[in-house]
């Protein structure tokens, strides 16, 4: 027999209640993201130019999006991005790590330093865009100026030129690194003094201390942050668009994906076309954490929780 | 053997060892003296690097035109153009008087919209007991993992029939509905630490649910609240992807579109371009310095416990 348990009616007050709270972001995830997923992967499936209806194409779009790279240039931006977030990726979270240790010191006027190392990350992209551009202009530009008077004859053309367009949004990219470094440090601050002391007794020297402690402690913060910075990296957008003018120049060496599908949905307006560049954008995303998430298991350090 | 030979080889030995010990001593204070020394250069240097940017912008910023594509560039301005602030803020065909307003209003109406519904959804998560609670605040975490791009274009489209294109409702309604999946969780952690005891002590008193939200979790929660409030300005303040995408119009346009139009047209009136520039920048270096403790404390709490 089955005993059927009448729910009290305090019960379902607290039920209507707790949903009265959490209301917002219920609708929110139904409205502004779980129904436009829907939608976006069956507009993925159709020919879409906005204006008219749109018609089923199968899977159409991601043929296109891999073999007519001479007209959509998808994997083209694709390489454009994988290149920059390989670049840009060891070498924010390389230098981020050194600033965090170098500011984890205890020395007398820290608070100045931090706050130095940190101002660049509030500066809004488009005022930090156009004074990068400034101060790269390869011609009337301070740092090749400087490099001049340094002695070099041939400073590199930086934006302007297909080859060094893509280092230098990685430099600029470098100049951003407070957040990750405040991160760092706030990990830094985490680690038992007790583990250093105990190393001094056993004469352990800084640098074994480093890779014996520093290193596997702070392995949680390196990993979020390799998380965190490959997704940005992947739809990395306003510094390319506003310092190309949105054309990914000089020859479309700085064409980012992202740049590519807002041109593929709001230029050329290929609604289908540009969902399916989401997704396969997303399924990329998504491959990569797994992967990350599944090697944490080798080389991220949990502390047993006691 | 007797005490008094025992005691006067105590005393020799103690001697020779307060000689070695403080030469040990100055040895160690040199070595820490030079460490110091080193490290204070290194952050001294780090500081330039980071600081030289703007200090670039902002001396480029009250140059004439002529001084500033002077070369090799000058270092200090020969005379301090002040009037280049209004002169760039009242450039013809420029509206950024209007442009700036219509930033601060869409940057209020979001941080309203965040502020209330995000601790209203995190004070249902933190506190209220109900079923499908703990499914929707993993579908809440979940969502930040998809790129905004998958959802754009369904809700483009909609937007676009439903004629909100060219108008702020696309960048500030979505903001009403939770506010965003960090800040719900950061107001969360916040909440689940306010003794229960309190609750309990107003739900005896025969306060209701939106009563001890309201008057109890929201002025106890001031720090966290205040890191939410300062994360969403800056980051709608600095927004330029939404803009882009959902306004057209110049008359609607935020500061940041502004300023790219401003670039795209008269790029070559260098010294404009970072005034406006600089403009747009200090009310974020103001609001760092009047706050920065929760600036702090909310990346490091954005970081390390997701």
């Amino acid at each position: 027999m089955v005993v059927t348990k009448r729910r009290s009616r305090q019960y379902w007050i607290n039920t209507l209640q707790g949903y009265i709270f959490i209301g917002p972001v219920v609708l929110g995830l139904i409205i502004w993201t779980f129904g436009p997923m829907i939608a976006s992967l069956v507009i993925s499936f159709t020919d879409y130019p906005l204006l008219k209806s749109p018609t089923w194409v199968g899977l159409q779009n991601y043929v296109d999006i891999f073999t007519r790279n001479d007209e959509l240039r998808v994997v083209q931006s694709l390489q454009v991005t994988a290149t920059y977030a390989v670049m840009a990726l060891p070498l924010g979270i390389i230098l981020s790590l050194l600033a965090a240790i170098l500011l984890n010191q205890k020395l007398r006027g820290m608070p100045v330093f931090r706050t130095a190392f940190y101002l660049p990350t509030i500066v809004p992209a488009v005022a930090s865009a156009f004074m990068w551009g400034w101060l790269l202009q390869p011609d009337f530009g301070i740092i090749n100026s400087l490099l001049k008077t340094l002695g070099a004859t041939n400073p590199p053309r930086w934006m302007a030129e297909p080859e060094s367009a893509l280092p230098t949004l990685v430099l600029i990219g470098a100049w951003g690194i407070g957040g990750s470094m405040v991160i760092f440090l706030a990990g830094l601050q985490s680690i038992p003094e007790v583990l250093y002391e105990a190393a001094k007794i056993d004469g352990a020297n800084d640098w074994q201390m480093f890779w014996r402690i520093t290193l596997p402690q702070l392995s949680p913060t390196i990993f979020f942050i390799l998380v965190t910075g490959m997704i940005g990296a992947l739809q990395y957008f306003s510094t390319a668009f506003l310092l190309t003018g949105g054309t990914g120049g000089p020859l479309f060496a700085t064409y980012f994906y992202n740049l590519n599908l807002y041109d593929k949905a709001f230029k050329w307006l290929f609604m289908g076309l540009a969902s399916a560049m989401a997704w396969v954008l997303f399924l990329i995303i998504f491959v990569l954490t797994m992967i990350t998430f599944r090697s944490s298991d080798a080389w991220v350090f949990y502390e047993v929780k006691r | 053997m007797s005490a008094v030979s025992e005691s006067s080889r105590l005393r020799r030995t103690t001697q020779a060892s307060a000689q070695e010990i403080a030469a040990a001593r100055a040895r160690r204070k040199l070595r820490e003296n030079s460490r110091k020394t080193i490290l204070y250069a290194v952050l001294i240097l780090g500081a330039i690097i980071f600081m030289c940017p703007l200090y670039w912008m902002l001396i480029t910023s009250v140059k004439t035109n002529a001084e500033a594509y002077l070369y090799p560039p000058t270092l200090w301005p020969q005379a301090i153009k002040l009037i280049n602030y209004p002169d760039a803020w009242n450039y013809e065909g420029m509206q950024f008087m209007r442009w700036t307003l219509q930033t601060i209003f869409i940057t209020v109406t979001v941080m309203v919209g965040v502020l209330f519904t995000s601790s209203m959804c995190a004070y249902g998560f933190a506190r209220l007991r109900f079923p499908g609670r703990n499914f929707w605040f993993i579908a809440t975490l979940a969502s930040t993992m998809l790129p905004a791009q998958v959802t754009l274009i369904p809700l483009y489209i909609v937007f676009f029939k439903i004629g909100w294109l060219d108008t702020y409702n696309p960048l500030i309604i979505p903001a009403w509905f939770g506010g965003g999946a960090i800040n719900i969780f950061l107001l969360r952690q916040f909440f689940m630490g306010i003794p229960e005891e309190l609750e309990d002590a107003a739900l005896i008193d025969g306060a209701g649910r939106f009563r001890i939200w309201w008057s109890i979790f929201m002025p106890l929660s001031i720090p966290a609240v205040l890191t939410v409030a300062i994360f969403t300005f800056q980051g709608v303040w600095n927004d330029f992807y939404g803009p882009l995408v959902y306004i057209s119009s110049q008359d609607n346009y935020t500061l940041a579109l502004g300023i790219n139009l401003f670039k795209g047209i008269y790029g070559a009136q260098t010294q404009y371009l970072m005034a406006v520039s600089t403009l747009m920048t200090i009310p974020m270096i103001v609001l760092f310095f009047v706050a920065q403790r929760y600036f702090i404390r909310g990346i490091v709490l954005t970081g390390i416990n997701r």
